[in-house]
C-alpha cells in the first residue's frame, strides 16, 4: 500500500484547468519533486491534497483511506503537514509559538482541564515547548529568535519557522511548496543541507519547486507538471535527459 | 505563572481592603465593576484571543439575565438554580447562533451581531408577556446560598469579586493552554490554523460559547444584584460600550478588563453630561479607537515603556542593544 495515492486528481477553476486527470503515488521514506514552470499546477496539487481547495474530480488516498471528502483540519490530523509558498508565520506571536502551534495534532489537553490548569495541561505546555525549541534549532535558528515576534525575522528564517511547525507535528507525509523560492545563495544552501538531512531521519515528502537544480540533488522521483498535465516521470537523470521535460522549461525560460 | 498569582492577589487584597473602607454608593460602584470584569472577559477570549468581533454582548447578558428573573419570579425556583439557568440558555443560544454567524468574517460578523442585538433590544421591550416590556420584571430575589442570603451591597461585593477573579483566573489559564493557543492561530490565519489540525469552527463556536456563559453569568448576577430586570440594563448602547472598553483596555491582554470595566462604569455617566453632543463623541471614539488603540491602554503603557527603555538604551549605549 501506498502512503499516498492520486488518482485522476482534476482541479478546474472556472474555464481554466489547472490540474489534468493527474494520478501519481508516494511510498514511506520516498523523497518526490513536483516541478514545473510557474502556473503548471504545483501549487495547486498541494492545495487539492489538502483540502484548501476541494478536488473537481478524482480521489486522494492517504494510507488507504480515502481522504478527498474530509475537511482540511481532519487532514492534518491524519498526518499530513504542509508549508505554504507564500509563508505564512503568525507574525505577532514568538518564533516558539509559532513552532509550539504546530503541536496541536500530537496533544491532547482540552477545555475544562485548561481552565482550571491542572499539572497535565502544565506538562503538556513544558513538553511542547521543549519539543518546539528542539526542532527550532534543528532547522538552524539561533535560541535568541525564539522569544522574538516571528515577524522581526527575515523572510529566510520565517521560511525556517515555518517547516519547524510542519516538522514538530512528526508528520507522516510532509509537503513543502517552494521552500527555497525567495532564499538568498547563502540560505538556499542551508535549506538544501537541512532537507539532506532530514532524509536520512526517514522523512516522507512531496516537494513543489521550480527551481530544477534545487530538486536534482535531493530526490528520489521528480515528476514535471505542465498546464496541469504530467509530463515526464522518473529519476532526477532520466528527467535531466527528457526532451518534454527540457522543452517545458526552455519554454518557461522564453517567457521569462 | 506565578507573577500573575501575585498580581491577582495584590489586586484582591487591595478590593478587599476597600470593601472595609469605601461608603456603600462606592461599593455598589464596585460590584458594577466587577461585573463588567465577567462580560470583559468574555470578550478578552472572543476578540482578544480569536480575533472575531462581537456586537451583542448585551444580548448575552440580557438572557442571563432575564433567564433568571423570568423563573425565579414566576416559577419560585432558587436564586442558584436561575442562575444556572440563565448562563445554560446563554451557552446554548451562543451555540445556536455560532454555527449560524460564524462561518462570516470581519464586518460581515459584526453586522450580523449588531442585528442579533437589535433583535434583542426590540424583543425585551416588545414581548410584554415574556419579559414586561419597558416595565420589566421586578420583585427579584436577592442570591441565597444555603442560609446565606446576598441581600446587602458588602456581601454582593465579596461575592462578585470572587467570582471575577475565578472567570479571570480562567481565561488566564486558557490563554496558556493548548485550547488558548488553537484560538490564537485561528485569530493569526484560518488556513494555518486548519493545516496543523485545528477545527476552525468548532473552537469560534465554543470561544462563542464561553463567552456566552460570561455575559450571561454577569447578566444574571446583575439583576439579582438589582432585583429588578430592565431592557435598559441590555440595550444595544451596552453592547457597543462592552466592545470599545474591551478594544480600550486592550483585549489581548487578560490585565486590560481591569483597566476597562472602570471605563465602562463611568463612561455613559460621561455621556449623559454630554447632552446632545453625545452622539458626536460616540462616532469619534468608533473610528479613533480601533484606529490608534486597537492593542488598548496596556498597549499604550508598553509601547511607552519600550520608548522609555529605548532613550535608556541610547543615554547608555554600553547597555544592551535590540539585535536587527
Amino acid at each position: 500500500m501506498h502512503l499516498l495515492e492520486v488518482e485522476n486528481l482534476t482541479k478546474n477553476f472556472g474555464g481554466v484547468t489547472a490540474l489534468n486527470e493527474f494520478s501519481f503515488s508516494v511510498d514511506s521514506h520516498e523523497i518526490i519533486a513536483v516541478i514545473g514552470p510557474n502556473g503548471a499546477g504545483k501549487s495547486t496539487l498541494f492545495n487539492v491534497i489538502t483540502k484548501i481547495h476541494p478536488a473537481t474530480n478524482g480521489i486522494v488516498k492517504f494510507k488507504g483511506e480515502d481522504i478527498t471528502k474530509l475537511k482540511a483540519h481532519d487532514i492534518a490530523v491524519k498526518g499530513v503537514s504542509r508549508t505554504f509558498q507564500d509563508v505564512r508565520t503568525l507574525n505577532e506571536m514568538t518564533t516558539l509559538e509559532n513552532i509550539m502551534i504546530g503541536c496541536h495534532r500530537t496533544t491532547r489537553t482540552g477545555l475544562f482541564s485548561s481552565f482550571l490548569y491542572l499539572p497535565r495541561v502544565r506538562k503538556e505546555i513544558e513538553h511542547v515547548k521543549e519539543l518546539s525549541m528542539k526542532y527550532l534549532e534543528l532547522v538552524g535558528l539561533d535560541k535568541t529568535d525564539a522569544d522574538k515576534p516571528a515577524g522581526a525575522l527575515p523572510y529566510g528564517a520565517r521560511k525556517l519557522v515555518e517547516l519547524a511547525r510542519a516538522l514538530v507535528s512528526d508528520p507522516e507525509l510532509l509537503l513543502l511548496d517552494e521552500p527555497a523560492t525567495g532564499l538568498n545563495d547563502v540560505e538556499r544552501e542551508h535549506m538544501a543541507q537541512l532537507l539532506f538531512d532530514l532524509r536520512k531521519m526517514g522523512k516522507t515528502w512531496i516537494l513543489v519547486e521550480h527551481q530544477m537544480e534545487f530538486v536534482m540533488g535531493s530526490s528520489d522521483r521528480v515528476i514535471v507538471l505542465d498546464f496541469g498535465n504530467k509530463i515526464a516521470e522518473g529519476t532526477p537523470d532520466e528527467i535531466k535527459k527528457n526532451p518534454e521535460a527540457i522543452a517545458a522549461y526552455l519554454g518557461e525560460e522564453d517567457y521569462a | 505563572m506565578r507573577k500573575h498569582y501575585v498580581a491577582l492577589l495584590v489586586i484582591a487584597v487591595i478590593l478587599a481592603v476597600l470593601s472595609f473602607v469605601l461608603p456603600i454608593s462606592e461599593q455598589r460602584t464596585l460590584v458594577f465593576i466587577a461585573l463588567f470584569v465577567l462580560t470583559l472577559i468574555g470578550q478578552v477570549i472572543f476578540l482578544g484571543y480569536t480575533g472575531q468581533i462581537l456586537l451583542c454582548q448585551a444580548t448575552f447578558m440580557a438572557i442571563g439575565g432575564y433567564g433568571t428573573a423570568i423563573i425565579t419570579v414566576k416559577y419560585g425556583v432558587p436564586s442558584i438554580v436561575g442562575i444556572l439557568f440563565g448562563v445554560v440558555l446563554g451557552i446554548i443560544f451562543a451555540y445556536i447562533i455560532g454555527m449560524i454567524i460564524l462561518r462570516l468574517r470581519t464586518f460581515y460578523l459584526a453586522i450580523a451581531t449588531l442585528a442579533i442585538a437589535l433583535i434583542t433590544d426590540a424583543l425585551l421591550k416588545g414581548w410584554i408577556s415574556l419579559t414586561g416590556g419597558y416595565s420589566g420584571i421586578t420583585g427579584i430575589p436577592p442570591i441565597a446560598i444555603g442560609g446565606l442570603v446576598f441581600e446587602n451591597v458588602n456581601l454582593f461585593y465579596g461575592l462578585a469579586w470572587i467570582i471575577a477573579f475565578i472567570g479571570w483566573l480562567f481565561a488566564l489559564h486558557l490563554g496558556r493552554s493548548r485550547f488558548g493557543r488553537a484560538l490564537k492561530t485561528i485569530k493569526g490565519n484560518e488556513m494555518v490554523a486548519s493545516s496543523v489540525g485545528i477545527n476552525v469552527t468548532k473552537y469560534k463556536v465554543t470561544a462563542l460559547m464561553i463567552t456566552g456563559a460570561y455575559a450571561a453569568l454577569s447578566g444574571a448576577l446583575m439583576v439579582h444584584f438589582m432585583g429588578l430586570a430592565l431592557p435598559g440594563f441590555f440595550s444595544i448602547e451596552e453592547s457597543f460600550l462592552i466592545i470599545m472598553a474591551a478594544i480600550l483596555g486592550g483585549a489581548s491582554s487578560v490585565y486590560g478588563v481591569f483597566l476597562a470595566a472602570p471605563v465602562l462604569e463611568y463612561l455613559p455617566d460621561l455621556f449623559l453630561k454630554l447632552g446632545d453632543y453625545k452622539l458626536i463623541i460616540y462616532g469619534l471614539l468608533f473610528v479613533l479607537v480601533p484606529m490608534y488603540f486597537m492593542d488598548g491602554l496596556v498597549g499604550l503603557v508598553t509601547r511607552l515603556a519600550r520608548r522609555v527603555h529605548k532613550i535608556r538604551l541610547k543615554n547608555y549605549p554600553s547597555g544592551k542593544t535590540i539585535a536587527g
